[in-house]
């Protein structure tokens, strides 16, 4: 009998397991691009800053996905010039006839702008609509994109660098996970909780209330702060 | 020297006068484990559907949402609760039986207490289902157990659900663990008896290697007698547990001291009513009359009056402090309970649990088994209904007037509650077949043993005096049986 | 902008918002796509809102609107705070019409029915165009065009079209024709005559300001008294000071009573003398007495009385111009004709005339007489459904448009959105359909578009300016020279203030010994052009409290004598038709009266409407008093009828929510103006009556009570209730509610589920107490024991309405009980509630005394295209989640965050929940109460704080100020008889403050 009763909360747990997985692409994996746009030449070698294309990082909730006109922007010269043709776009450099893969893919692009249709990107982070993720407030607070999304820089496919789940969020906020020196430095300068505690005390306050401030406590641990 | 034939002075133990000696305990316990009848297998079979008709509703709640049952805004609590609160209690009174009158020595218990306390673990393992059948989303009740996670959070140890938790999961292991034990040298019994070799193999299993040799026996009763002593805190902790998540909350009607030993006296009264609902019908089934004498019936029918009395005085208490308090709310509710929407299982709660059981001060009806197994059944409804009207119509008229809105149950909750009873008995029917349900070896320490010499009574006395009475097993002897 | 708007696409965005919202806990995998822009349109930044100057158009009341759209889609719907009409606020209709916008029953696109098959057919517009255009010319010269009541720019489209086609213009626009602009803020005395103000009649959310500012108590000054006559009380009734309910059709007696300061009349009319005599004590007594009406219910057959002598009653200074009903007495020709078949062919952009005209004048036969039947509605209504044509018109937050509610005031109507569906305005048609009919419009011009006709019109002269401030207003912060346009503003047209050839006193055809019927505009639904929309039929009526249905209200003695009770079915008949309905009992109606509201018994109109109540108009001759031509609604009597259908199995029939009597909780406290002013004569900062307690309990060795303090920075947090991490210097939020602004129109209500994605539940599920409401209002007609005492005849005197949101207790009972930690308290005071995390055990809820906690029984629906409405910003909760009032924390966490980002603290006043927004009345004031400086700290330190339920020490973070009343409330706790005893010592209450006999 307490057999069945192990089996039947072990089919318990599994089965809660198992309605609790994935909200995205599992960590590391790097599916296939509708264009093989390659972050490494873009933010790799030729230096574009993160937000140049993820315009709203800094200013908004969602980062900001670049539109197709940014892209043909560089990639179709005067292709957003005022009484320029769409349907008349051609790739222009370096030679658009020798059949590279570089080509190949700006082709694509180009088609796209053609056809005035929008690229479907295969979303590769994406958090849960019960977690909300405000960029900007980590940007502004002096994060640099890589600590969550990894080396992009040198990824040809971006694949998910962090696992994104709760207990690495908290981590950080705890002041768990180590930042590079420069990061840490501007967190303690501008996150706004610290700043609030640090508010507190000059007013004479016993700020051992709030919550789990521990001595490298980065942000809030407040659940509603995300989930609401 | 002239040999004298020895005087044949046969010797009844007073509890079973008509047990003639221990072959006939074999006999009779070996009778229960023969091949079943139709009327079982009906029994069995009607047992399981109930229990498929139970899957088939929970299904419901799962998938559509607990909207299927007929909770609703201010009575978030209905059928689901009070259910998992009548098993809660309906356990106790096994462990009361075979724990603590073990450790009170009562001689009696003997053949009871095996129907007992399987009625205990069954009823525990029946009231585990509905915490997780009555949450909106069962999916995550693993949330309810503190097991670390990445998202480090923890369950929060202020809230009475998780006493909850802990209570009757610890209930359930220790008064299993100590079923088991108890069953250990009968099962042994069983197998040396058993002719079918599937059965056989798995006593062999079950019985651990059991010899019956007298090192065994120390440490089986020594064993026996610590977690005799381990279950007993539980009888009076687990239900008082249960009563706090009600007498912790501010909701009228439930903030009240009282309920921790009200509640337990309501357990074990509802306790000793299943054990004679059960007790009754196997003991006219099986012909057990040599085992369930009219002594037990009448022990039984005395902690069952005397348990009906606390019950009715918390009773009187609840309405006296209602109305001595002079506080609106607590009057409000208890005026509701016995002229609101429910009021007739208001009165059915006090009549059946406080008047009935009165009854029995009359010896001719408290030895009379069928009067005595009617009143047993009328207590369980009470009982059931005393959960009922503390949850519903507390909740349908606190506080807040404009959410005054009463509570109608539908088919699915119907189907649950149905499907519990199909789920318990289940098991007992199951446990009836395959288990021993008379306990043989405790049953012999109250016969007077084989004896090749000629007075056994000075014999006995021997061993009576013989080594600290402690570590005996329950063994007595009444001396005046044997003159 | 202009630019901007047209680039704007709403297919190739939703994607950058996350794929809409999911539900909460786990989602299984799934492939999502990021789907960029094309052509990013500036004005708007992925994941933030954007809000866009407007105006709504749910009632011709003009109010100016923001309207928030997330990546082009529209979600909510707000006051525009500069404009004059609406200061910002709106009402529950504005809220709701972002339902308008998405609703699953609009045309998906134009549709043709031909006569020959009998078939609807979808059609592409250029088809539809084209055949309309063909029918029409075909038509020419007996072409009707049945319009609302257009203004500005598109009355002159509709001018020139109708000339340049060879059409006759015929306008209807029922409940339209009342006055607005007018302006009694100032008075201190209100005679209202069945002039619901505060509902339909003439502009509901400024003229609610407006009784506010006049009628709500003010520390130090004036507070304005409100009579209110009538045969019933709606809404606005309820909220007066006394109620003189006087026989049908006596109204003017009772008004020249009032004139002449003699009650003699009383016995003739029927009024109670004693009210009365009060009532004119008043009126002498009063500095500027404003007297409106007669309201669209009470139109007689000999209103020309009741007019004169309401105007004569106007004292200090009248409210406005004086305004006549509109002339319907076209619209009966036009039947007439058309019955006579003299019409070929009808184009119709009327509020539904098939349901809203009177049924005697049998507009739907007649309508099926003509030939060519062009509807331009939206919705499948009862007119749109036996029309050939369908051009289906945007929603107006689709549209471009001006519109001139009144006098000083040209809205503009600016489109936030594409179309949802393949639908076009009006004026874009018709200049369509005229280039097609080869018809030139003299003032068209180049003009393909309603848009370009309208700029054209404008002549850019304030153009972007208005695009801005959403239209342009005399006496605005920069008042910009008006456009050519705004000259063709004003309706309804002022009349001279001389009456019209007196007619004599109002008659009643049908059963003379029968009951009096009333038909009044439904606050919901007005005259059934907002009867459709599932937040509308959700809302209780602020009145009766029933949800999803209509009823016909009778008196308790009536239901009586015709021996019926609540829900019994009763069939209404009139010379002209009969109608069945449940029987709402309450003494809110005369007993020789009964009332039913206008807006539901549609036979189209949508999946939630259809079949739905009974539409009163049936029951009407449509016969036109002569005076004014207007339509006589109050002119007819009915006999009553028990079908002997009773309320019908559990959770059918009619449902009444909530109770009518506090059963002595006191939970909603009033207090009497003599008292009141004794207190704040003492100075601020105690309960009333508290303090005598206090001293009692320290007396008996008690404690004293923590909670009779509403000092912000007492009782937070409590000592010894520390759990919850309270840091002195932290922000607490809390919420002020003034019990006297409060008028019980439930647009806080509506508010709360457009912004937080709250699901409708719909009538089986909402009679189970399953709905889910986040901010409900209570209505009380009494706080005693007895439920007798909600059927007395003055049990309408002093009604209670108490909004009851989240209460946020600092000492929160729900907190400690949840095994998951999913309700917990923030550092900041609020009573956090994580749906994720919760299991759904229904504890909090249960130990929740106010019961303000609501739990998902299902997974509940948004029908496809309602879900475009959802709030990226909050979660929409699954089934088996607990959900409750979060004080619009989304909105809190973006004022901290504005705040961080400009390394500043929140301003008060910064952070505005939803329903504090919408409030007309402004009842609500959020803010820190832990500054002491805050607005809402100092309105909860007022004499008139209390705390609901406050004997529970549970610390609510809402203080509610009591309701003040003329009278001294009736059976009140002792801390009013305390109060009672103090205004006797030290005040002597004012003159007359004793009325209906208390």
């Amino acid at each position: 009998m307490k057999r069945v009763v192990t089996t039947l909360g072990l089919a318990l747990l599994a089965a809660a397991a198992s309605s609790c997985r994935g909200y995205s692409a599992d960590e590391g994996d790097a599916p296939d691009q509708p264009i093989a746009f390659y972050h490494s030449v873009h933010a790799g070698q030729n230096q574009m800053p993160c937000m140049y294309c993820h315009y709203t990082a800094d200013r908004s909730v969602d980062a900001g996905i670049p539109s197709v006109q940014l892209c043909v922007g560089c990639h179709v010269p005067g292709s957003s010039m005022p009484g320029a043709v769409a349907s008349q776009a051609a790739l222009s450099f370096p030679t658009a006839e020798r059949d590279t893969m570089w080509n190949r893919n700006a082709n694509l692009l180009v088609d796209y702008w053609k056809r005035g249709e929008a690229i479907p990107w295969v979303r590769i982070h994406k958090l849960p609509e019960h977690a909300k993720f405000p960029h900007f407030m980590h940007v502004n607070a002096g994060l640099q994109c890589q600590t969550c999304h990894g080396p992009v820089q040198e990824m040809k496919k971006v694949y998910q660098f962090s696992s994104l789940r709760m207990g690495w969020c908290i981590d950080c906020h705890r002041g768990d996970t180590p930042l590079s020196a420069g990061e840490e430095a501007s967190v303690q300068q501008r996150s706004s909780f610290i700043r609030r505690v640090a508010d507190l005390r000059r007013g004479g306050n016993d700020t051992r209330g709030v919550p789990a401030t521990r001595p490298r406590q980065r942000a809030t641990t407040d659940c509603v702060a995300c989930h609401y | 020297m002239a040999t004298e034939t020895p005087t044949q002075t046969v010797i009844r133990s007073s509890f079973h006068p008509d047990v003639e000696n221990y072959e006939q305990v074999n006999r009779d316990a070996d009778r229960l484990l023969t091949k079943p009848g139709k009327g079982y297998l009906a029994l069995l079979g009607t047992a399981i559907g109930l229990v498929l008709l139970m899957v088939v509703a929970e299904l419901h709640n799962v998938w559509f949402g607990l909207g299927m049952s007929g909770l609703t805004n201010p009575v978030g609590w209905g059928v689901y609760i009070t259910t998992f609160v009548f098993w809660v209690g309906i356990g106790h009174a096994g462990t009361l039986i075979s724990a603590i009158l073990y450790l009170f020595r009562a001689p009696w218990r003997q053949s009871i207490y095996r129907f007992a306390e399987a009625m205990t673990v069954f009823a525990v393992l029946t009231a585990a289902l509905f915490p997780i059948i009555h949450i909106g989303r069962p999916w995550f009740f693993y949330w309810l157990l503190p097991l670390p996670s990445q998202r480090h959070l923890w369950p929060n140890f202020r809230s009475p659900l998780l006493w909850d938790v802990f209570a009757v999961t610890t209930y359930l292991t220790v008064s299993s663990v100590f079923f088991y034990i108890g069953l250990i040298p009968d099962i042994a019994a069983a197998r040396d008896t058993a002719v079918n070799p599937m059965r056989k193999r798995v006593y062999t299993i079950l019985s651990l290697g059991w010899k019956g040799t007298d090192r065994e026996w120390r440490h089986f009763t020594r064993a026996y007698m610590f977690l005799a002593a381990l279950a007993t805190p539980l009888v009076l902790s687990v239900h008082s547990v249960v009563s706090w998540d009600f007498a912790v909350s501010i909701v009228p009607g439930w903030h009240t001291t009282i309920f921790a030993p009200y509640f337990v006296a309501g357990a074990i009264l509802s306790g000793v009513a299943m054990v004679v609902t059960l007790m009754v019908p196997v003991h006219r089934i099986f012909g057990l009359g040599a085992y369930f004498t009219p002594t037990h019936y009448d022990r039984l029918a005395k902690l069952l009056l005397l348990t009906s009395l606390i019950v009715g005085y918390a009773y009187g208490m609840e309405y006296f402090m209602a109305w001595y308090s002079g506080e609106l709310f607590e009057r409000d509710v208890f005026w509701d309970r016995v002229t609101g929407q429910y009021w007739w299982g208001g009165w059915s709660m006090i009549t059946f649990n406080a008047f009935v059981p009165q009854l029995l001060w009359i010896p001719r009806i408290r030895r009379n088994l069928n009067a005595f197994f009617l009143i047993s059944i009328f207590v369980n409804i009470g009982m059931w209904w005393e959960r009922f009207v503390i949850i519903v119509p507390s909740l349908a008229h606190s506080y807040e007037p404009w959410k005054f809105m009463n509570y109608h149950l539908t088919w699915v909750e119907a189907s649950i509650l149905l499907g519990s009873f199909g789920w318990f008995f289940m098991w007992f029917l199951l446990f009836l077949r395959y288990l021993p349900g008379l306990s043989i070896a405790e049953i012999k320490e109250v016969l007077p043993p084989p004896m090749k010499r000629h007075d056994p009574a000075e014999h006995m006395e021997q061993i009576d005096a013989s080594g600290p009475a402690g570590l005996l097993p329950t063994g007595y002897f009444d001396h005046a049986a044997s003159r | 902008m202009a630019d901007g708007m047209k680039r704007r696409d709403f297919l190739k965005v939703v994607g950058v918002s996350g794929a809409g919202v999911a539900a909460v806990g786990c989602s299984t995998q799934q492939v999502d796509r990021l789907i960029p822009y094309v052509i990013p349109p500036e004005d708007v930044v992925p994941g933030t809102a954007t809000f866009y100057t407007s105006t709504c158009r749910e009632c011709p009341a003009g109010c100016g609107i923001l309207v928030e759209a997330h990546e082009g889609r529209v979600t909510k719907v707000e006051g525009n705070p500069t404009h004059p009409v609406s200061r910002g606020k709106t009402c529950a209709r504005g809220q709701a019409s972002v339902q308008g916008l998405y609703h699953p029953d609009r045309y998906a696109g134009p549709v043709i029915e031909e006569s020959d098959v009998g078939t609807a057919r979808n059609v592409s517009w250029s088809v539809a165009e084209q055949q309309v255009a063909a029918q029409l010319a075909a038509a020419r010269g007996s072409i009707v065009y049945l319009s609302g009541a257009y203004t500005g720019t598109m009355a002159r489209l509709a001018d020139e079209f109708a000339a340049a086609v060879g059409a006759r213009r015929v306008t209807w626009a029922p409940l339209e024709d009342t006055p607005r602009g007018l302006d009694f803020s100032t008075a201190d005395l209100l005679i209202a005559f069945g002039a619901d103000f505060l509902e339909t009649w003439g502009s509901p959310v400024d003229y609610a300001h407006q009784f506010a500012q006049m009628h709500a108590y003010k520390q130090g000054g004036v507070r304005g008294k409100f009579v209110w006559v009538g045969p019933h009380r709606p809404l606005t009734g309820l909220n007066a000071d006394l109620w003189l309910s006087c026989r049908p059709g006596t109204e003017a007696i009772v008004a020249n009573a009032l004139a002449s300061g003699d009650a003699s009349g009383a016995a003739a009319a029927g009024v109670d003398a004693r009210k009365l005599q009060t009532a004119i004590d008043w009126y002498r007594g009063s500095r500027r007495a404003v007297a409106l009406g007669p309201g669209a219910a009470l139109r007689s057959n000999g209103t020309t009385a009741l007019d004169a002598a309401v105007a004569r009653l106007n004292r200090g200074g009248a409210a406005g111009p004086a305004t006549r009903p509109a002339d319907v007495r076209p619209v009966v020709e036009l039947t007439q004709q058309m019955m006579a078949g003299q019409v070929k062919a009808i184009l119709i952009d009327a509020s539904d005339p098939v349901f809203t005209l009177p049924g005697g004048l049998k507009f739907a036969q007649a309508l099926k007489k003509v030939p060519v039947r062009i509807s331009f509605s939206s919705f499948p209504d009862d007119t749109a459904r036996i029309c050939n044509f369908v051009l289906p018109q945007n929603h107006f937050l689709e549209s471009w448009d001006d519109y001139a509610p009144q006098p000083g005031v040209l809205d503009l109507v600016q489109p936030a959105m594409r179309p949802v569906f393949n639908t076009r305005q009006v004026g874009d048609a018709l200049l369509s359909i005229a280039q097609r009919m080869g018809a030139t419009l003299p003032s068209a011009g180049a003009a393909k578009t309603y848009y370009d006709y309208l700029v054209a019109a404008w002549a850019g002269s304030a153009w972007r300016d208005a695009v801005k401030r959403g239209g342009v207003f005399a006496g605005g912060a920069t008042s910009v020279a008006a456009p050519a346009v705004a000259a063709a503003a004003a309706t309804p047209a002022p009349v001279a203030a001389v009456p019209a050839p007196a007619s004599g006193a109002p008659t009643f055809e049908g059963d003379a010994n029968g009951y009096a019927l009333v038909v009044y505009p439904s606050y919901r639904f007005y005259d059934g052009r907002t009867a459709n929309r599932p937040w509308l039929l959700e809302l209780p009526d602020p009145v009766t409290k029933v949800p999803w249905d209509m009823w016909v209200e009778v008196h308790p003695r009536t239901a009586q004598k015709i021996g019926i009770k609540q829900g019994d079915v009763l069939e209404v008949k009139s010379p002209h038709g009969s109608i069945e309905l449940p029987a709402y009992v309450w003494p809110g109606v005369r007993d020789d009266a009964v009332a039913i509201q206008m807006g539901m018994g549609h036979e189209g109109f949508g999946r939630w409407t259809e079949g739905r109540g009974a539409n009163p108009m049936r029951l009407l001759g449509g016969a036109v008093d002569p005076a004014t031509g207007a339509f006589v609604t109050y002119g007819t009597k009915v006999t009553l009828r028990p079908t002997g259908e009773g309320a019908g199995p559990r959770f059918h029939g009619l449902y009444e929510n909530g109770v009518r009597i506090q059963y002595d909780r006191e939970v909603s406290q009033a207090i009497s103006l003599a008292a009141i002013q004794g207190f704040d004569a003492r100075g601020p900062g105690l309960i009333p009556g508290q303090e005598e307690k206090i001293e009692e309990l320290k007396g008996n060795g008690g404690f004293k009570p923590e909670e009779t303090t509403t000092d912000p920075a007492g009782g937070y947090p409590t000592p010894g209730t520390e759990y919850g991490q309270y840091v002195p210097g932290e922000t607490r939020w809390a919420m002020a509610v003034d019990l006297a602004r409060c008028i019980g129109c439930g647009a806080c209500t509506v508010a709360c589920y457009a912004e937080n994605n709250i699901p409708v539940v719909g009538p089986t599920e909402f009679k189970r107490g399953r709905d889910l409401s986040w901010l409900r209002i209570e209505r009380y007609f009494g706080v005693g024991r007895e439920n007798e005492e909600a059927y007395t005849d003055d049990a309408t005197d002093d009604v209670r309405f108490l909004p009851m949101p989240c209460q946020h207790c600092n000492n929160a009972p729900c907190e400690p009980v949840c095994p998951v930690y999913a309700a917990y308290h923030t550092p900041d005071g609020l009573n956090g509630q994580v749906y994720n995390r919760c299991v759904g055990t229904r504890y909090c809820a249960n130990n929740c005394p106010y019961k303000v906690r609501v739990f998902n029984w299902f997974t509940y629906e948004f029908a496809e295209p309602l879900n475009w409405q959802l709030n990226p910003d909050v979660t929409v909760r699954e089934k088996g989640v607990m959900e409750k009032c979060t004080f619009c924390v989304q909105r809190i966490h973006e004022g901290e965050r504005k705040a961080a980002a400009e390394q500043r603290h929140v301003r008060d006043g910064e952070v505005v929940p939803a329903c504090v927004q919408a409030c007309p009345t402004e009842v609500f004031v959020f803010g820190n109460i832990r500054d002491p400086e805050s607005a809402v700290a100092r309105a909860a330190t007022t004499n008139r704080g209390y705390r609901a339920l406050q004997e529970l020490n549970t610390q609510p973070a809402v203080v509610y100020l009591k309701k003040v009343t003329l009278h001294e409330p009736r059976n009140s706790s002792d801390a009013a008889e305390a109060t009672a005893e103090m205004g006797g010592t030290e005040h002597t209450p004012q003159a007359g403050a004793q009325p209906g006999g208390h």
